[in-house]
């Protein structure tokens, strides 16, 4: 049984488009996930009246993230970490209008091993 | 005896007259009114949602799914601070908390997170713990 590869961070088989790609690059950059899933559920919030007149399809994604790097440090630090690399995506007309996030330890996650055979490698 | 009791916080309807178009996404700036508003909800109430629509009538999901976390650990008096009827809260609240989103919940001046926070918070336990040390909830007393 190998485990070299559950450490890799997991991801969709799509690269998605520009804004998920930067989400994806700069959390795997900052954060050394044990786990990064990205979802763009923009699809599911095109009616809603804040899109009104929004043409852009990456509008709305939920991140779960599993990195050691949040050890010891409350979730409202975690998540202001994240929002502070996607900064300039949030603010601008047309960028990130909501951002879900679910972010744990490995400990959290129940994935201490798969944390610890990414640090051996 | 589940009764729920709302009530909203009536913005002063004075608008400062803006000096850019309308259609503004990020006001740099947070004005003093809507600082002294923000800090009045914030002192007035042990606790206060800064949310979308009103915590009878949300207006976006992420707003409804924080009312209902709180609603579900029996918190029987929400106050709902509306962003949607004033885009000086609206953008200030998130310059304020220096948390670029809404809903933001405040529990005795203090920011404890959005709604993934109170959702995690919730799952993990802490948000009970949190709500009756604050006095929020009363400790069960045959728990």
């Amino acid at each position: 049984m190998s485990t070299a590869t559950t450490a890799k961070p997991s991801t969709s088989s799509s690269p998605g488009g520009p804004l998920e790609q930067t989400i994806r690059s700069r959390l795997s950059a900052a954060y050394a996930p044990v786990l990064l899933e990205i979802e763009n559920e923009s699809h599911k919030h095109r009616h809603h009246v804040a899109m009104r007149g929004v043409d852009s399809v990456e509008t709305h994604f939920r991140v779960r993230i599993v990195s050691q790097a949040f050890a010891g440090k409350p979730l409202v630090q975690r998540q202001r970490g994240i929002y502070a690399l996607l900064k300039d995506e949030m603010q601008r007309d047309g960028g990130i209008h909501a951002l879900a996030l679910v972010t744990k330890t490995p400990e959290e996650a129940g994935m201490a091993e798969q944390a610890a055979a990414q640090k051996t490698q | 005896m589940f009764r729920n009791v709302f009530r909203n916080i009536s913005l002063p309807t004075t608008r400062v007259a803006l000096a850019q178009p309308s259609r503004i996404a990020f006001v740099r700036f947070i004005t003093d009114r809507a600082r002294s508003t923000i800090d009045d909800a914030i002192k007035q109430n042990d606790l206060v949602v800064f949310m979308k629509g009103t915590p009878n009538e949300p207006m976006c999901g992420f707003s409804r799914a924080v009312i209902q976390v709180l609603q579900m650990h029996g918190v029987d008096e929400i106050v709902g601070v509306d962003c949607l009827q004033d885009p000086e809260i609206r953008e200030g609240i998130k310059e304020y908390t220096e948390w670029p989103t809404i809903p933001q919940v405040y529990v005795k001046g203090e920011f404890i997170g959005g709604c993934d926070v109170l959702v995690q918070m919730h799952q993990s336990g802490e948000l009970h713990e949190l709500l009756v040390k604050e006095g929020i909830l009363k400790a069960e007393p045959d728990a």
